[in-house]
């Protein structure tokens, strides 16, 4: 055993008996740090616990919190179910009814006026096409997303 | 209340809104807790600093996402809520000399022997670095034994008992410094 895992065992001892309410003599190398720990002991006293009063007192105030963290968390969760799910609902069925519209008059332009439509505006109604689909898909993942979080 | 249960099972269970799991960890770590504050903040005021502190635990309880244990989240909490405590009493105090004295004299009845001692090892151990801090309290005001010192801060005995001796000398220097 090295000096160093020597010096540790000996004050871990040393700690183990003064904080088993023994007063035992400390080695010559110890005596300045067994002061400490014994101060420690006394400032501190691990084993004493707080009087009736405080505790009944802190039992009362905890209690009172938990109840008024419960009816917080209980009106969060009503604004939550409420009103953001039901806007995000709506918003959700809102593009996607924006978008299948825009697919269908995409797909009426370009099959309906094949010889008068010009490359411009066919070309405008497949990019209107594109970016709903693209919105449906953002809107939707976003719209699962939040379900998914929700739940968990 | 049932021992077995972990403190993390408990938080679970607090988070879905049983009051007797939340309970069950409050009666837990209460004497813990008060232990830790009454070793660091003046005795008249130890009652205060710990009910914020479950006030605190109760308001951020649905934070906890158990990616540390239960005890190192609260025991940041009581850190944290010490530091606050301190952070007010330097600003509401004009007279800083003065609150101190007042501090030394009610953490300690006058006619004990040796009180300036226990203020100066109360003051150094406000000054060591937190790990130095922390297994001080672990053995002192916990009562937690080497063995399980080291198997909640996942290290060896050896060394668990290693850092307890170096943060007993880092003490006794800032003591014979001061």
């Amino acid at each position: 055993m090295d000096d160093q895992t020597r010096l540790d065992d000996n004050m871990a001892n040393y700690a183990d008996l003064i904080l088993a309410g023994r007063d035992p003599a400390p080695s010559e190398e110890l005596e300045s740090q067994a002061r400490i720990m014994q101060v420690l002991n006394e400032a501190i006293k691990p084993g004493q616990s707080m009087d009736a009063g405080m505790r009944s007192r802190l039992n009362h105030r905890i209690n009172e919190e938990w109840d008024s963290a419960q009816q917080r968390r209980k009106s969060r969760f009503q604004i939550l179910s409420f009103n953001n799910f039901n806007l995000m609902a709506v918003a959700a069925s809102l593009a996607i009814v924006v978008a299948v519209v825009a697919i269908v008059i995409g797909m009426g332009d370009s099959s309906g006026s094949s010889m008068g439509a010009t490359a411009q505006g066919d070309g405008d109604s497949g990019d209107l096409a594109i970016f709903g689909a693209i919105a449906v898909v953002i809107i939707v993942s976003g719209f699962l997303y939040f379900l998914w979080n929700r739940r968990r | 209340m049932v021992p077995d249960v972990t403190d993390e099972h408990l938080v679970l269970q607090a988070q879905a809104g049983e009051r007797d799991a939340f309970l069950t960890l409050y009666n837990r770590y209460t004497n813990k807790v008060y232990n830790r504050v009454k070793s660091r903040v003046p005795m008249q005021d130890a009652e205060d600093v710990t009910q914020e502190i479950f006030i605190a635990v109760v308001r951020s309880l649905d934070r906890f996402e158990g990616r540390s244990r239960f005890s190192t989240w609260l025991y940041t909490i009581v850190n944290r809520q010490i530091a606050d405590y301190y952070r007010k009493f330097y600003r509401r105090s004009e007279n800083r000399t003065t609150d101190l004295e007042n501090y030394e004299g009610v953490l300690f009845s006058a006619d004990s022997e040796g009180w300036d001692e226990m203020v100066m090892v109360q003051q150094g151990l406000q000054e060591l670095p937190e790990n130095y801090q922390e297994i001080i309290l672990l053995r002192f005001a916990d009562g937690l034994t080497f063995a399980e010192i080291a198997d909640v801060r996942g290290q060896s005995l050896e060394a668990a008992k290693s850092l307890f001796r170096r943060a007993i000398q880092a003490l006794d220097d800032i003591v014979n410094r001061n």
